[in-house]
């Protein structure tokens, strides 16, 4: 038997299904998007430690170098040095050439010394159960191009032991023949080709070669025996400097699925709140008569925790499973992403981690216990005669208003106080955008309240309109904010957040487009088609010699990327003839270009970007040590020039320095400039003809194809890699919008629920059932329109948290900020359709209403 | 001159698989200006009636006729539009706007109807009925004997030809009742106005013009 | 001597057979221990041996010091360096290095490209035993081939394993040698010089020694019985100036035991008054023909056939391994046309090599009419 408490909440629900309806898919929406969020930042961190697993196993330290090693340096270690612990290894990142572009990575592994994944030799292991069928090492070692992968990528790219698999590699077309697969589901295995050391140099290019070398368990005395006997140009690093070698590639990817994640939880949680909260205050009366009858406070206390607690508990579980299909699909987003810009992402599967589901799982439980604690304590203090005054309510809520108006302030002061102090770092930005946004919403209810009261004294007193249903409407919203102000807070967080990334999101597309539009003025671009990271090969001498010679070229700028580190962090390094037409491209953060060109012309001197010089706090005029081909060298930082193409920082260095310090400085790349008037598809012709002529093995396939381009053709491509880039924020703030919608609609359900006698008198008063429906109407709008207009600022100071103190720390890019006014508009609107929307279903049944109380 | 004629109005409510018949043919017939009241033990269908009559519900058969408009053949709509100029109504409990002030809610049958103008003339009313000094409080925070004379000030202030009042002094203490009947029926009066009348208090069927009993879904004189 | 049929057992577990997999790197989990295979599935002669290897089927003559080096043509072949030694202090030690080559397919004269692919792997094995402190250890490694990582190599000699090595002194003979091995895990180590204070001895015929009646199954085997040991031995870090006495073998060949052969014994005897004695018996099932050679080595060199039936060998106890194998670990040795009535016992019960195969390899004291040191194998029990 049900305690009465429990009954009459059962009976309640039952009357109302819709309500336990909203209540449950406030719960559920909350909980979803934070456990998608967070599931799919665990998965792209996991990832990215599987990846870097794939390469290390329970390595201690590895050997790299600037280039690929040389294998002598392996033999010596192992019959020289006897260092046992030492395990070969080649790998690189190769696309599948089936057509679904899958990038797999190639690992190259002696099996009797080492397996990359396990660390230990296999010839130890012996562990024939993992492989079907069997697989010999003869088998391994001699059939040429044989892989072994696991079944899941197997079935990824449908191919079965004893298929061969057509690959795109640096080296251009191959292709490897299925050996053998490996079973289970090791994560560790996905998107991985493994092969014998020698098959994988050949498939690679890498003869003589390796990629690393990874050292198992170093003691003490070998290290420093190691380092002492290691030449110059090869460092030892600890497994764990690798990793933050590496680490700072997704570092900014990671950072914008926190920022969302912190808003979907913000957004959930109030939700979550606000759903709560309701269910109980509408039942005051019951619980009053409960009372009435004798319930003691503490019965009906536990009896609506009990009731919380179930309806929590139903919601947050099936808000863990959405989560789970929500993560699927904002997986997909952030694969692709990872994909477009670091080309770097080969294990692309979500990772359902219990951890991560029960933390979403408790948010959910613990918010809305949170959420009904307050609520829980009034009732169960209230005296049945007072719980009967709705006016009460609203003056506890009034009451309330005040203690919110010192809270919000000092949320607002510390939100000030961290985006002003630099060192707070990216935590205290973050903690300055949720103290933003929570302060304001916090007194989005007295402002609320404060303009629903202007209006309607302004409003009241020009007698002429036909006004009382506007009347009526604009004291609802400022009288019922005890049900709709926690709902108008989350559609004007969720709209702030919408203008605050469109503002972020424009001002950097602006600034983008600038800085592209002036970097990239050259007419044309040639490079090797690149279909791999870090896989460009020279260009033919001839090739650039015909360019530089054709008549309608006035320059020509020649370029290699390359690859080195800078305080153990990886830097891209560009070096260039840096001909004045190509220097024109950069702006400098401080000082006249001429200066600092000048200045680059001196001994030793280097430019650094932007992101490098505020990751480091560099200035002009500090040294750098830079890894070098002969070891560790100083340099000068002649000047820093603004750069959003790398957030990992690049350093652009004259070709004859680069020359000196790294060895060989042939061009991967070239920028043509052709005179005035240019005839940009004419020479792109006849350079395309001369390539077909002069070099037919480039196009033959074998060979990377050049790809020759014009530069707003460049411009283009990288616009839209850019907003591929913020797809997945798109999708975030709609399920914020999402989840404050559902925050409207239960508000306006909840207060239809409460009106029957107020809807009974305006029938009897002859209101039309259309009158009835727009009351609903206008007061939704107004909210909306109340929540957008408090939106604006706040989405511009976020835009503006954003800029000036996220990205700043985070990648260390300047942005100018730009107001937008179209932002604001659309924000507006999203506000008031969103409302509106919201409160169709409720305003039709409010004009339908055709409940008679019984007034005998 | 009739200001409400009722002609064979059935009503029955439908409770599950069982028909519970309310009005059974009933007839009558109203005179401008005549108080009449209406007795009848719970559940005899008073109250359905005066919503008939406020065109709140639908008969199931008959003929409605208020000062000569028959409102059994208008719309929804159409009957809303009517009810809002022509007639006023009381209830026991629950008769105010709660978002609005005592004030506002006097004002809002009228500016319904466009008269924007009326402030003074609902002030004078509220003058009439000791409630002046509430006029900025919501409903809320008045006693239920107040808060039944700002319906009984809000019925009379719009001045409708007809008035339908539901036990409008039920829930008040005899006292109170006893003054707010006084004053209804006092201004009733004064304005020339129709006013149907349930109640069972026999202090004030005594001032009946006429005194009908609610029996059997038949009206017949007490 | 029959390490060949030791090299290719243990090839055949150790890589022949192996299969690569990924294990899991969680801690609590034990690896899994090598497949209880049985010696004899593994040494049958079943599974036919790639024609394009040349087998060991006719008397050749040898071509020093080229053959001390890699016969990549064959599919087997192995370096064997045992010894017994004494430290200043009288402390005595034992040791032994094996280096075997395995082919994983016949080499073609041609080096391929690549140096990682070229088919020869390699294992080692080294054992150290502290006799005082009755004290085993040993360690096992592989590698193949590759690049420059393990091979054979001429002027001067050169057999390596990695870090483990066997290097002449001179450009044009094997001894004087240096042997250099050492393990960081088992604390062990061994920089020894050995010099010959024999001649060099063809085993079998001419070199040919036959392990069964099949043509063929046979392998070229030639011995250093007698070297002189001296340098440093290092145990749990500590040096030890030691001498002793030392025996050398290089054995190649193609073949495998005949299917009915179960394993074998190996013993190798230097004896005091300057002989050696080397005998080996591979043992068959009933019903087929056991196959026991002995040869005694004269003060100067000269090798003289026995005849099975002039020897009479007796085992005394046996030793239970702690995986259970029960090995011979006492005998009685008589050859009365030599008026030799001898007791060979290990000078320490547990000497087995407990690697990807299990076999007993270990130093043994001879005491009797003819007192000696010396060293056996006992494989397939």
């Amino acid at each position: 038997m049900l305690s009465p408490g429990l009954l009459s909440s059962w009976r309640h629900y039952q009357r109302h299904p819709w309500q336990l309806l909203l209540l449950l898919l406030g719960i559920l929406i909350g909980v979803a998007v934070v456990g998608a969020v967070d599931l799919v930042n665990q998965s792209a961190r996991d990832s990215f430690r599987l990846a870097n697993a794939q390469l290390l196993g329970r390595t201690s330290h590895q050997i790299k170098g600037q280039s690929p090693l040389p294998e002598a340096l392996y033999r010596q270690l192992r019959t020289e040095l006897a260092l046992s612990a030492a395990t070969p290894l080649v790998s690189a990142f190769v696309k599948d050439d089936l057509g679904q572009g899958v990038v797999l990575r190639v690992i190259g592994f002696d099996p009797l010394v080492g397996d990359p994944l396990a660390a230990e030799p296999l010839s130890r292991g012996l562990d024939r159960g993992r492989l079907n069928p069997p697989l010999g090492l003869m088998q391994l070692m001699m059939a040429a191009g044989g892989v072994v992968l696991d079944t899941r990528t197997a079935r990824r790219l449908g191919v079965g032991v004893g298929d061969r698999i057509p690959l795109i590699t640096a080296t251009g077309r191959q292709s490897v023949q299925v050996l053998s697969l490996l079973q289970g589901d090791d994560p560790r295995s996905n998107n991985l080709l493994l092969m014998d050391i020698g098959q994988a140099q050949q498939l690679l290019g890498l003869a003589g070669h390796l990629t690393q070398i990874n050292l198992i368990e170093l003691d003490r005395q070998q290290q420093s025996r190691l380092r002492a006997w290691l030449p110059k140009a090869y460092q030892l690093q600890t497994a764990q400097q690798q990793r933050q070698a590496t680490a700072g590639l997704t570092d900014s990817f990671h950072l914008n699925l926190s920022a969302l994640s912190l808003l979907a939880l913000v957004v959930g949680l109030l939700l979550v709140y606000n759903s709560c909260h309701f269910s109980l205050i509408q039942r005051q009366p019951v619980f009053a008569q409960l009372r009435a009858l004798g319930v003691t406070a503490a019965e009906l206390r536990r009896a609506i925790l009990w009731e919380i607690l179930a309806i929590a508990t139903i919601g947050s579980l099936l808000g863990v499973l959405m989560g789970i299909g929500l993560a699927q699909l904002l997986f997909g987003l952030v694969v692709q992403t990872l994909d477009d810009l670091y080309l770097s992402n080969p294990i692309n599967r979500l990772f359902i981690s219990m951890p991560t589901l029960l933390k979403s799982f408790m948010i959910g439980i613990g918010g809305c216990l949170l959420a009904s604690w307050q609520p829980i304590r009034q009732l169960s203090r209230i005296t049945p005669r007072q719980s009967q005054l709705r006016y009460r309510q609203e003056i506890d809520a009034a009451r309330s208003r005040s203690y919110h108006c010192y809270l919000a302030g000092g949320l607002l002061g510390c939100s000030a106080l961290l985006s002003l102090w630099r060192d707070s770092g990216l935590i205290g930005g973050f903690i300055a955008i949720a103290c933003l946004l929570l302060g304001i919403a916090l007194i989005t209810p007295m402002l609320v309240a404060a303009i629903t009261q202007a209006l309607s004294a302004s409003v009241l007193y020009p007698q002429q309109l036909r006004l009382p249903l506007v009347r009526m409407a604009l004291r609802d919203c400022g009288r019922s904010l005890s049900r709709t102000g926690v709902a108008v807070m989350a559609l004007m967080i969720a709209v702030a957040a919408t203008i605050g990334m469109t503002v972020m999101i424009d001002s950097f597309r602006a600034s983008l487009e600038g800085w592209l539009q002036q970097r990239l003025s050259a007419d044309i671009y040639i490079r090797r088609h690149q279909p791999l990271p870090g896989s460009a090969r020279a260009l033919p001498p001839e090739l650039i010699a015909y360019a530089r010679n054709h008549p309608a070229v006035e320059t020509l700028a020649t370029v290699k990327r390359s690859a080195t580190t800078l305080n153990g962090r990886r830097v891209e390094i560009v070096s260039s003839n840096l001909p004045e037409a190509m220097q024109r491209g950069y702006r400098f953060t401080a000082e006249r270009p001429a200066i600092i060109w000048k200045r680059l012309q001196g001994r030793d001197q280097i430019l650094i970007s932007e992101p490098l010089a505020n990751h480091w706090r560099l200035q002009t005029g500090d040294s750098v040590e830079l890894q070098t081909g002969s070891g560790l060298q100083p340099f000068k930082i002649a000047g820093i020039y603004q750069d959003y193409g790398s957030d990992n920082g690049r350093i652009l260095i004259p070709e004859a320095r680069f020359e000196t310090y790294w060895g060989d400085s042939r061009a991967t790349g070239m920028a043509v400039y052709l005179h005035r008037p240019a005839d940009v598809d004419r020479v792109i012709a006849e350079i395309q003809q001369h390539v077909g002529l002069a070099h037919p093995e480039q196009q033959s396939g074998q060979q990377q194809p050049l790809d020759v381009r014009p530069g707003a053709r460049l411009l283009q491509r990288s616009l839209a890699v850019f907003e591929r880039t913020f797809l997945i924020t798109d999708v975030l703030r709609l399920l914020a919008l999402g989840v404050a919608f559902i925050g409207i609609l239960g508000a306006l359900m909840a207060l239809q629920l409460e009106r029957q006698n107020e809807l009974h008198i305006l029938r009897s008063l002859g209101l039309t059932a259309f009158e009835r429906a727009k009351l609903l109407l206008y007061q939704s709008a107004l909210l909306g329109l109340l929540a957008g207009l408090i939106a604006i600022p706040t989405g511009h100071l976020l835009a503006w948290l954003l800029i000036e103190v996220i990205h700043l720390r985070a990648f260390g890019w300047s942005m100018s900020y730009q107001p937008s006014i179209s932002a604001a508009l659309s924000g507006l609107l999203l506000s008031v359709s969103a409302a509106l929307l919201a409160s169709l279903w409720p305003a039709w049944r409010f004009g339908r209403y055709t409940h008679r109380p019984r007034t005998e | 001159m009739s200001i409400l004629r009722l002609r064979h109005l059935y009503k029955s409510y439908r409770n599950g698989q069982v028909v519970v018949p309310i009005l059974q043919g009933l007839e009558l017939d109203m005179r401008e200006g005549e108080i009449l009241m209406l007795l009848g033990p719970s559940g005899s269908g008073k109250s359905t009636l005066l919503n008939l009559i406020a065109g709140i519900d639908a008969a199931d058969a008959g003929a409605i006729e208020i000062d000569g408009t028959s409102i059994s053949a208008l719309n929804e709509r159409q009957r809303t539009l009517f009810r809002r100029q022509h007639i006023g109504t009381i209830y026991q409990f629950f008769n105010l706007i709660p978002t609005l002030t005592v004030l506002e809610n006097i004002l809002l049958p009228l500016q319904l109807n466009g008269r924007m103008d009326e402030r003074p003339r609902a002030l004078l009313q509220m003058q009439r009925l000791g409630i002046e000094q509430h006029k900025h409080l919501f409903p809320e925070q008045l006693s239920g004997g107040e808060q039944q004379r700002v319906a009984i000030c809000r019925a009379l202030t719009h001045r409708p030809k007809l008035l339908l009042a539901d036990e409008p002094t039920g829930s008040l203490d005899l006292a109170s009742a006893t003054v707010v009947m006084q004053l209804l029926l006092e201004q009733v009066r004064e304005f020339g106005q129709s006013l149907v009348l349930v109640t069972h208090n026999p202090q004030i069927t005594a001032r009946a013009n006429r005194l009908l009993r609610l029996d059997q879904g038949l009206l017949v004189e007490a | 001597m029959a390490k060949y049929l030791l090299l290719s057992s243990c090839l055949l577990i150790g890589l022949g057979l192996f299969a690569v997999g990924i294990r899991d790197d969680s801690p609590g989990e034990a690896p899994p221990g090598p497949a209880p295979l049985q010696i004899q599935q593994l040494l049958g002669g079943r599974g036919a041996i790639d024609p394009g290897f040349q087998r060991a089927d006719s008397i050749r003559p040898f071509d020093f010091p080229t053959d001390h080096q890699a016969h990549l043509r064959y599919r087997s072949e192995w370096w064997y360096v045992t010894g017994n030694v004494v430290d200043t202090a009288g402390q005595p030690f034992a040791f032994q290095l094996t280096i075997f080559r395995q082919a994983l397919r016949p080499s073609d004269d041609q080096q391929p490209l690549n140096p990682w692919l070229i088919p020869q792997l390699y294992m080692g094995h080294l054992a150290v035993v502290d006799i005082n402190h009755q004290q085993h250890r040993s360690v096992e490694r592989f590698s193949r081939a590759g690049p420059g990582l393990a091979g054979t190599s001429a002027a001067p000699l050169r057999i390596w394993l990695e870090d483990w090595q066997l290097a002449a002194t001179t450009d044009s003979s094997l001894l004087p040698l240096r042997l250099t091995a050492a393990s960081a895990e088992q604390q062990i180590q061994l920089e020894l010089s050995l010099s010959a204070t024999k001649a060099r001895v063809l085993q079998g015929e001419a070199g040919l020694s036959q392990k069964s009646a099949e043509p063929g199954n046979a392998s070229y085997y030639y011995s250093y019985p007698r070297l002189q040991v001296s340098g440093q031995l290092r145990w749990d870090g500590k040096p030890h100036q030691v001498n002793g006495q030392g025996w050398y073998d290089h054995e190649w060949s193609s073949s495998v035991l005949a299917d009915y052969q179960t394993g074998w014994d190996w013993l190798a005897l230097q004896l005091d008054d300057g002989r050696e004695l080397m005998l080996y018996h591979i043992r068959a099932k009933p019903g087929h023909p056991q196959n026991r050679q002995s040869v005694l080595i004269d003060r100067d060199g000269k090798p003289r056939q026995l005849s099975p039936d002039q020897i009479d060998l007796t085992v005394l106890a046996h030793w239970r391994s702690p995986n259970g194998t029960h090995y011979p670990a006492r005998w009685r040795l008589r050859i009365p046309s030599e008026s030799l009535d001898v007791e060979i016992v290990p000078r320490l019960a547990d000497q087995e090599m407990r690697h990807s195969l299990s076999y007993w390899e270990g130093a043994v004291v001879i005491s009797g009419s003819h007192p000696g040191l010396g060293f056996v194998e006992l494989v397939g029990y």
